[in-house]
C-alpha cells in the first residue's frame, strides 16, 4: 500500500480524486435506486388498495366510453400475425378500433391478414397530419363483425413512421401503441384508460403500463394462462431486469411527475397532444422515449396543465430476446435511442422553465442511463489498471466491487419481495427460487453484457454514425401455424410455446 | 484549492476506515438480504395457508348463509342467525367473518327483492351493520372506500347519512365511491351535491355517477337545469350526459345557451346532446354558430347536419366540401349521404378539386 507523506505528486492527487469521485457516484447511484425503490413500493401498495375500490367494467357497459385507437406496427411477423390481431380484437373494452401498420413487410405478413381476416383494399383518404412514407393500400374486412379492424400497407419507413401512418388513419380520441407481437392482459384497455379519464384538474396526455417478460408462459388463444420463469438463462436476466424497471423505477417517477420514458410495448396518448407535438420521431431509434420527452415539453411550453399517468399493473406480455447476439443489438439500439432523444432535447438540461422535468428527470436520465454504463466500465478499468500497478490494494478493490454487488443484489431481491407481495404473478415456488439464484449471479454476469451492449451503443452513434434498427428475431406465439404445433409442447388445455430440439 | 487537496490528502491516509466503512456496508447488504429472503418465504407460506383456511370456512358458510336466506321456518333461522353471529363475535376468528362477508355481497350483487332483503337483514341481525360502521369511522381511506362500497352493494339503507358524510372527504377515491353509493341508496337526493360543487368532478366519477342513475327508476331530472347552467364545467358536462341519455327535452332553453360556451368540450357535447335528442327545429341555430366555430366543432355541426338535417341543407354541405381541411370535406361528404344526397354527390364529385374529390370517394365507400 502506498503510503502519503506532505510531498503529493500530482498522481497522489490525482489518485485521491479519483477514489472519492468512485465513491460519490457510487453513493449517489445506490442511494437515488433506494429513493426510487421505495418511493415505487409505496405507490405500488396504495394503487392496489385504491384499485379495489374501481370498477372497472363501469366503462365497458358506458356509451360514454372514449373511442380508443390500437395501433400496431408489423415488419415480417408472418409467424404471429393471424394470432396477433385476434389477440388484439378480443380486448374487453367498447369503443376501440384495431390499425395494423404493415410496414414494408418482405415476407407474407400481409397476405396472411388478407387471407385469415378476409380483407379488401378500400378507398382511404387520411388527413396527413404527419408525413410519412407512402401508403400503398388500405384494407378492411368484408367481415362486418370485423369493421373495427384497418390493415395499412405501406412502404418499409420504420416503427416511427409505421406509428405515424397509423395515427393519421386513427379515429379514436386516444391512441394506443403497441407492439404487435406482444400480448396484451384482456382489461388492458379498462385499465389504461381509468386513471387517464379520473384526472379531474391536469389533462392526462399519456398512460404507460408494465411490461411483463413471457418467454415460456403458458398462452392459449392469446391469453397468459400461467405465468413461469424462462429456462433460458438470458430470459431469466431480463425477466429481472423488467421487474426492477418497471416495479421499482417506473412507478416513482410517475409519482413524481418525472417519467421519461413510456415503453413502446404499451402506451396510450391523448391523440391531439400526440400530432400537435409533431408525432412520432423518425429520425430516432428511440421513438418511445422520444415522443414522451416531446410531449411534455410541448404541455410545458404551450402552459398546458397536464399529467402522465402509470399504471403499475402487468398489462402486456412481451418475448424478450433468447440469443445473446438480439440482446446486444436491441441494447446498442436502446442506448442511441437514448443519445439521440438527449441530445436532440438538450435544451431541458437543468432548465428551471420545465421544473421537475428540466431540473432532476432528465439529468437523471442524463446521468444514470447514459453516463452510468460509461462511469461504470471505466471505474473499473481504472480499478484494474491501478491493481495491475500495485497503486491500490486488491483488497480494497474486492471489498468495494463486492460492496456494488451486494447491493445489486439486496436490489433484485426486493423487486422479488415486492412482486410477491403486489401482483404476485409467479406462482411456482419453484419459479421464484430460479430468479433469485438468477439475481445472485447476474450482477457478475449479464450485468456486464449490459454495460458492453451500452459502450458499443455509444460506439456506434458518436463513431460509426449507426441509425438502423438492427435485425430482430421473433419466436412467436403463434399456436395457429401447423408446423409449429408439431413442435410445440401441448398440456391438457394449452399448448407451451417452447419448441422441441 | 489547498482546503481540498488537505481534505483528500487526510481522508485517502484513513485507509484502515476506509475497510470499516466497506465492511460495515457489505455487513448491512447481507443482513437486509437475508431478511428479505425469509419475507419472501414468509409472505409466500401466510398467503397459502391463510387462502387455504379462507376457501375452506367460506365452503362451510356458504351453505349455512344460503339455507338462512332461503328459510322458511322462522324459529330454525332464529337459530342460524344466533350461531352465525356467535361466529362474528369471536375477535380472534376474523377469518369467518370475512368469508361471510364475501358470501354476502356476492349474493347480493345477484339478488334482488325479497331476497336481497334477507341478505340485507343477516348484516342488522348478526351486528355487521355495527362492525362496518366501526371500520368506517376507524380504519384508513382504503378500507373507508371498500366499506362504503359494501354498504352499497348490501343496500343498508340506513346507513345514507353516515355515507354521506364522505361525499366530500379529502381521499378522492373515498369521495368519489362515497357519492355513488349515496345516489344507490337515496336515489336522486344523492346528487343534491352537485348544485354547489366547487371542486371538478373527473370524467371517470361522472360515468360512475351515470351508471348509477341508469339503474333508477327516474325518467325525469328537474335538477338538470341548475346543472346546465353550473359555473363548474365538469357539472355542466356531467348535466348534459344526463340530458342526453335521459332525453331531458325541457332543458332545450340551456341547451341553446350552451352553444355560446367558452369551453370547446362543453359545446361538443351540447352539440351531440341536440344530436341525440333530435331537436330538428334547432338545427338553423346551430348553423348560425358554424362561421365561428373552430374546426373541431365546425366538423361537430356537420355531423348533426348528417343526423337532423334534410336535403334542403346540400347547398350548404357543398359549400364546406370547398374546403381544404380533410375534416370538414369528409364530414361534409358523409353528411351529403345520411341526408340522402348520394346521386348528387356521384354526380358533382369531379367537379371538385382532386384533394377533395378524393376525400369524397373515400366517404362513398360503403365499406369504410
Amino acid at each position: 500500500m502506498k503510503e502519503f507523506d506532505t510531498t503529493l505528486s500530482g498522481l497522489d492527487i490525482f489518485l485521491g480524486v479519483l477514489n472519492i469521485l468512485i465513491y460519490l457516484f457510487t453513493l449517489s447511484v445506490m442511494l437515488s435506486y433506494l429513493i426510487i425503490a421505495l418511493l415505487s413500493l409505496w405507490y405500488a401498495f396504495k394503487h392496489l388498495k385504491a384499485s379495489k375500490s374501481i370498477n372497472y367494467l363501469s366503462i365497458l357497459q358506458s356509451p360514454e366510453a372514449p373511442s380508443i385507437s390500437i395501433v400496431a406496427p408489423a415488419y415480417n411477423e408472418s409467424k404471429t400475425i393471424i394470432q396477433n390481431i385476434r389477440s388484439l380484437l378480443s380486448l374487453d373494452y367498447g369503443n376501440y378500433e384495431v390499425i395494423i401498420v404493415n410496414d414494408g413487410s418482405t415476407d407474407t405478413t400481409l397476405e396472411n391478414a388478407i387471407e385469415a381476416y378476409e380483407l379488401e383494399p378500400v378507398r382511404y383518404i387520411s388527413p396527413n397530419n404527419l408525413k410519412t412514407q407512402p401508403i400503398k393500400a388500405i384494407y378492411r374486412s368484408k367481415n362486418p363483425a370485423l369493421k373495427n379492424l384497418l390493415v395499412i400497407d405501406k412502404e418499409n419507413g420504420g416503427k416511427a413512421d409505421a406509428l405515424n401512418a397509423g395515427i393519421n388513419c386513427a379515429n379514436g380520441d386516444y391512441i394506443m401503441n403497441i407492439d404487435v407481437d406482444c400480448i396484451l392482459e384482456r382489461d388492458c384497455l379498462l385499465k389504461m384508460i381509468q386513471p387517464i379519464l379520473d384526472e379531474p384538474e391536469r389533462l392526462a396526455i399519456a398512460s404507460g403500463g408494465v411490461v411483463r417478460v413471457a418467454n415460456d408462459c403458458i398462452i392459449d388463444k392469446g391469453v397468459i394462462k400461467k405465468v413461469n420463469v424462462p429456462k433460458n438463462l438470458l430470459a431469466r436476466f431480463q425477466t429481472l431486469e423488467y421487474l426492477r424497471a418497471f416495479l421499482l423505477g417506473r412507478v416513482a417517477w410517475q409519482y413524481l411527475d418525472g417519467m421519461l420514458l413510456i415503453s413502446g410495448a404499451l402506451g396510450i396518448f391523448n391523440k391531439k397532444i400526440m400530432i400537435a407535438a409533431g408525432g412520432y420521431s423518425t429520425k430516432t431509434v428511440g421513438e418511445d422515449l422520444e415522443i414522451s420527452v416531446r410531449m411534455r415539453k410541448y404541455c410545458r411550453e404551450n402552459g398546458i396543465k397536464y399529467k402522465v399517468h402509470f399504471v403499475p399493473e402487468p398489462l402486456v406480455w412481451t418475448e424478450v430476446p433468447e440469443k445473446l447476439g438480439q440482446l446486444l443489438r436491441q441494447r446498442n439500439r436502446w442506448t442511441r435511442g437514448s443519445i439521440e432523444t438527449i441530445l436532440a432535447h438538450k435544451n431541458l438540461f437543468f432548465n428551471p422553465r420545465y421544473k421537475f422535468l428540466g431540473l432532476i428527470a432528465y439529468p437523471y436520465w442524463v446521468f444514470y442511463e447514459w453516463f452510468a454504463p460509461l462511469l461504470e466500465f471505466f471505474g473499473l478499468l481504472t480499478l484494474f489498471i491501478l491493481l495491475i500497478l500495485g497503486l491500490l490494494p486488491g483488497l480494497y478493490i474486492a471489498l468495494f466491487l463486492l460492496t456494488v454487488v451486494s447491493f445489486a443484489i439486496v436490489f433484485t431481491i426486493t423487486t422479488i419481495y415486492a412482486e410477491e407481495s403486489t401482483y404476485f404473478q409467479y406462482k411456482d415456488a419453484k419459479g421464484i427460487r430460479k430468479l433469485i439464484l438468477a439475481g445472485l449471479i447476474e450482477p457478475v454476469s449479464y450485468h456486464f453484457l449490459v454495460v458492453w451492449a451500452s459502450l458499443k451503443g455509444n460506439w456506434d452513434y458518436f463513431i460509426e454514425g449507426k441509425v438502423t434498427w438492427g435485425k430482430q428475431v421473433r419466436k412467436g406465439f403463434d399456436r395457429d401455424t401447423i408446423d409449429r404445433e408439431k413442435k410445440i409442447l401441448v398440456s391438457n388445455t394449452s399448448g407451451k410455446l417452447t419448441p422441441i430440439n | 484549492m489547498g482546503g481540498l487537496i488537505d481534505f483528500f490528502i487526510t481522508l485517502y491516509n484513513y485507509q484502515q476506515q476506509k475497510y470499516k466503512i466497506l465492511l460495515l456496508g457489505l455487513g448491512i447488504l447481507l443482513f437486509v438480504a437475508f431478511i428479505l429472503l425469509i419475507l419472501i418465504i414468509r409472505t409466500r407460506t401466510q398467503r397459502d395457508l391463510a387462502e387455504r383456511r379462507f376457501r375452506r370456512i367460506k365452503t362451510t358458510l356458504e351453505n349455512t348463509i344460503l339455507s338462512i336466506v332461503f328459510q322458511a321456518d322462522l324459529n330454525k333461522r332464529t337459530e342460524q342467525i344466533k350461531t352465525l353471529k356467535k361466529l362474528f363475535e369471536n375477535k380472534k376468528n376474523t377469518v369467518a367473518r370475512d368469508a361471510a362477508r364475501e358470501i354476502l355481497r356476492t349474493m347480493a350483487l345477484q339478488l334482488d327483492g325479497e331476497s336481497l332483503e334477507a341478505v340485507t337483514q343477516i348484516y342488522r341481525e348478526t351486528n355487521l351493520k355495527e362492525l362496518l360502521l366501526q371500520e368506517l369511522n376507524d380504519k384508513s381511506w382504503d378500507v373507508k372506500a371498500a366499506i362504503i362500497e359494501e354498504i352499497g352493494d348490501i343496500r343498508l339503507k340506513e346507513l345514507l347519512f353516515e355515507v354521506l358524510k364522505y361525499t366530500d372527504y379529502e381521499v378522492e377515491i373515498v369521495r368519489n365511491r362515497a357519492q355513488v353509493v349515496v345516489l344507490k341508496l337515496g336515489g336522486m337526493r344523492g346528487l343534491e351535491f352537485l348544485n354547489t360543487l366547487k371542486s371538478k368532478i373527473s370524467e371517470w366519477q361522472q360515468i360512475q355517477l351515470l351508471n348509477q342513475l341508469l339503474k333508477l327508476p327516474y325518467n325525469q331530472y328537474p335538477r338538470t337545469k341548475i346543472w346546465l347552467s353550473s359555473s363548474n364545467d365538469s357539472v355542466v358536462m356531467f348535466g348534459l350526459k344526463v340530458t342526453q341519455h335521459f332525453q331531458q327535452y325541457q332543458d332545450k332553453e340551456e341547451l341553446i345557451k350552451l352553444l355560446d360556451h367558452q369551453n370547446t368540450e362543453i359545446v361538443k357535447k351540447t352539440i351531440k346532446v341536440f344530436t341525440h335528442l333530435g331537436l330538428k327545429n334547432e338545427l338553423e341555430k346551430i348553423k348560425l354558430h358554424y362561421p365561428n366555430y373552430s374546426i373541431e366543432l365546425k366538423v361537430e355541426v356537420l355531423k348533426a347536419i348528417g343526423e337532423l338535417g334534410d336535403e334542403s341543407d346540400h347547398l350548404f354541405l357543398i359549400d364546406c366540401m370547398m374546403s381544404d381541411d380533410y375534416f370538414i370535406v369528409k364530414e361534409a361528404s358523409k353528411s351529403m349521404l345520411r341526408i340522402g344526397q348520394k346521386n348528387l354527390l356521384y354526380q358533382i364529385k369531379d367537379s371538385f378539386p382532386d384533394y377533395q374529390r378524393e376525400i369524397i370517394e373515400h366517404s362513398l365507400d360503403e365499406r369504410i
